[in-house]
């Protein structure tokens, strides 16, 4: 079940649900909020991958050094924004932390970052392929920014770039383990 | 419950990550290699020339020795695992 502003704000105030600095005790009418939402903000942290004529094999580890090496980082300020270009992809990170923490005996939530129509209009996405934040995530949101629209477009920090729809989750939540080799437990430790 | 218990760390390897502020975490578990982001704060530098490192983890069912990663890997999704809970690092 999707949660309103106002059960948004008492998940908040009850300290089931984390979204930046919000307390709980802000106006459900008024921004961030939306009637079954909450806008997120773009950070001026953006991340754009070089171009590279090798292939990369998805099943080798160590994904997050490949990605880190073979990326350039760029600060957007108020002063310099990000110009994400037509047919580009680049990540960027939300300011907001969100902390949907598990806690046993009590309801879980879970959530799912989608765009804000205004934005999409412009063939801009802040996702397009992996929206699910599940029950037990800490962090701000990673988006995947592509831009489809036929100009370019210009990314402030501090833009209200999409929107978090937050849904309680039905049933016990346990924790999936990581596999070791078909194995649960790491063993010869 | 998470975030309660008492700071623990397992080894690991890092390396500046995407964005600022965030670094690429290495950990090598009984062969398997795992990767994810880490922010600053969950990291704990040992050698920053050689990137060696301690990665903070949350301790999440100490009976089960069931532990958290700050977030999840890259490679399965997924943040929990099991690994003795007597082998991990203090701070």
């Amino acid at each position: 079940m999707i949660l309103s502003n106002t059960a948004i704000l008492e998940a908040i105030k009850a300290g089931r649900l984390k979204i930046g600095d919000l307390t709980g005790d802000e106006d459900p009418g008024q921004q961030p909020f939306n009637t079954t939402s909450i806008d997120l903000h773009l950070s001026g942290q953006i991340s754009v991958l070089k171009s590279a004529p090798a292939a990369f094999d998805l099943r080798n580890p160590g994904i997050s050094k490949f990605l880190s090496d073979n990326s350039d980082p760029f600060t957007a300020t108020p002063e310099q924004p990000f110009t994400l270009k037509r047919g580009q992809f680049a990540l960027g990170i939300t300011t907001e932390k969100i902390i949907l923490p598990i806690v046993p005996g009590q309801p879980a939530y879970a959530a799912r970052v989608e765009g804000r129509s205004s934005i999409a209009r412009c063939g801009v996405l802040i996702h397009f392929t992996a929206p699910t934040i599940h029950a037990g995530f800490p962090g701000p949101i990673t988006l995947e920014l592509a831009n489809l629209g036929s100009i370019n477009f210009l990314l402030y920090p501090g833009l209200a770039i999409c929107q978090l729809i937050v849904e309680e989750v039905k049933g016990d939540v346990v924790p999936t383990e990581i596999q070791f080799g078909g194995q649960t437990t790491p063993t010869g430790l | 419950m998470e975030g309660k218990s008492e700071e623990k760390f397992i080894a690991c390897t890092f390396s500046s990550g995407m964005f600022e502020g965030e670094f690429s975490v290495v950990l090598q578990i009984n062969g398997t290699v795992l990767s994810l982001f880490a922010s600053r704060d969950d990291l704990k530098i040992i050698d920053e020339r050689e990137g060696r490192g301690k990665l903070r983890v949350t301790v999440w069912d100490e009976a089960k020795g069931l532990i958290a990663l700050p977030s999840e890997t890259l490679e399965q999704g997924r943040r929990y695992l099991r690994y003795p809970i007597s082998k991990l690092l203090s701070a």
